[in-house]
């Protein structure tokens, strides 16, 4: 191979990223749409229930952030199987790339955008907030978890991107398989399910993957949890990576 | 909601329609604004949050209060028996009436149901009859709600007859907010917090109404009670 320079992995990477985020800034458009979507659902699915105090009635609306936080897990997971799609990955043709190049930028991408996702989806918790003010403007405010102290903003942003990050890779895999045959993406999930039927139903299925998310999610050091949520992380992608690493690079 | 939801449509529809109708096509620059103005937004609302109007808020109460609430529920009626509402702890007096009178009968009309009305002779004859509801907390799962739940009455004064009129019964709203839900394991294994225990106490309430030395109470109706200063 001739070359004037010799070409960094590092500095395709770089460069790659830095492309791959500018030209996909659409979205983060769509993360706005999806956080404020997040919010209307929050609001609009409120549970409410009712007491009779004498003859004064009472009635207590609970609303919570989760709505927010799951359709942006949502969104993290779509965006990164189309990030395996080919229009996304043909614009890895714009470099000198090849396939470590290609999946470490992604990895990055990935990262960057579950950061965001999660920081949007922590503080959307907050407008949710602000927004139920006006929109219960009769409400009285019960005067508990109104205001979100500094240290559960930033818990609640590095927990939800953390969340972010495993949608993504667990979408990336998804696309991953989907690209390297359509057979494997048909047979996989037919496999799970003859592998739920025979191998005792499934409960032990669902119980099997309530054990995989509890492993992370009721973890209750911080720490920990940023470890365990890395690891699986890593582990899934690494995955993804193996299988699209003997591809060409016109099939990445 | 609905009609927010259908706002929301109608919003979404018309800037699609106008954006073909026009032709405006939507560039980069449109979208770092949004994601600015967006960005923008959610770093402001912790602060904003910060600049609403506390009146529509409802304290939540410790247990030291919900404990002084029970007590004061318990005792309200037999400190004004003895002259001295006030004397609890976690009694307030919410509202006060003052209407001069001339003459020297006083009717007193109307029973509004678990409010007792209270009568005591003042030492002076200064011709003025001075009305006050007490009332103890109501709590609601740890919420002191007394300031939602309206006044269980109004009161109205003509030709030396004051009458007690129940008003029509409102409901009270409250939104409550769910703690910040991916934040919340980790942080309760940090700082432990109990469960809002779930505690329901209607607080009591007692009309108390000081007359002029000089003034009888009128054909009195038997649920009218008397200050009793020689009681226990």
């Amino acid at each position: 191979m001739m070359y004037l320079a010799k070409p960094s992995l590092w500095r395709i990477v770089k460069a790659q990223y830095a492309f791959k985020l500018k030209a996909h800034i659409g979205v983060f458009a769509s993360l706005v749409a999806v956080n404020l979507l997040g919010i209307a659902l929050s609001l609009s699915f409120s549970s409410q229930f009712g007491i009779s105090m004498g003859q004064i009635w009472l009635s207590m609306r609970s609303i919570s952030n989760e709505a927010v936080l799951w359709v942006t897990v949502l969104w993290a997971f779509v965006v990164a199987v189309l990030l395996t799609t080919k229009d996304y990955s043909d614009l890895d043709f714009t470099f000198v790339s090849n396939c470590i190049s290609h999946n470490l930028s992604n990895a990055v991408l990935l990262i960057t955008w579950s950061i965001a996702a999660g920081t949007f989806a922590a503080l959307g918790a907050v407008l949710l907030r602000l927004v139920a003010f006006f929109v219960f403007p009769d409400d009285a405010i019960v005067a508990q978890n109104v205001f979100l102290a500094p240290l559960e903003l930033v818990v609640g942003a590095a927990v939800s991107s953390m969340y972010m990050l495993l949608a993504g890779c667990i979408g990336y895999l998804g696309g991953k398989l989907m690209q390297a045959g359509s057979l494997l993406a048909l047979l996989t999930p037919l496999f799970a399910l003859a592998f739920a039927m025979l191998g005792g139903g499934g409960e032990d299925v669902l119980r099997g993957v309530q054990s995989i998310t509890g492993f992370i999610m009721h973890e209750t050091s911080l720490l920990l949890f940023v470890a365990k949520s890395l690891g699986t992380a890593g582990l899934i992608f690494g995955l993804a990576f193996l299988l699209s690493h003997d591809t060409e690079v016109k099939r990445q | 909601m609905i009609v927010l939801w259908l706002l929301g449509l109608a919003w979404f529809g018309l800037t699609v329609y106008a954006v073909g109708k026009l032709g405006v096509s939507v560039t980069r620059q449109h979208l770092q604004w949004l994601l600015i103005g967006h960005l923008i937004t959610l770093l402001v609302s912790p602060f904003a949050l910060h600049l609403l109007p506390t009146e529509r808020f409802a304290p939540i109460v410790d247990a030291a209060t919900l404990s002084d609430a029970r007590v004061a529920n318990r005792e309200l009626l037999q400190s004004a028996l003895r002259g001295r509402p006030s004397s609890v702890t976690g009694v307030h007096r919410t509202r006060e009436w003052r209407f001069p009178m001339s003459g020297l009968a006083l009717t007193v009309i109307g029973a509004v149901p678990q409010l007792p009305v209270v009568i005591e002779h003042k030492t002076g004859r200064d011709g003025i009859v001075e009305v006050a509801l007490y009332r103890t907390p109501s709590i609601q799962d740890m919420v002191d709600i007394s300031r939602q739940i309206p006044l269980p009455v109004e009161l109205s004064f003509s030709v030396n007859a004051l009458t007690v009129v129940q008003p029509v019964a409102r409901g009270a709203h409250f939104l409550r907010f769910s703690p910040d839900a991916p934040a919340q394991a980790l942080l309760l294994a940090l700082e432990p917090q109990g469960v809002l225990p779930s505690v329901s106490l209607r607080g009591a309430q007692v009309l108390y109404i000081r007359i002029p030395a000089n003034v009888e109470i009128k054909d009195p109706d038997p649920s009218l009670l008397f200050v009793d200063r020689e009681g226990p």
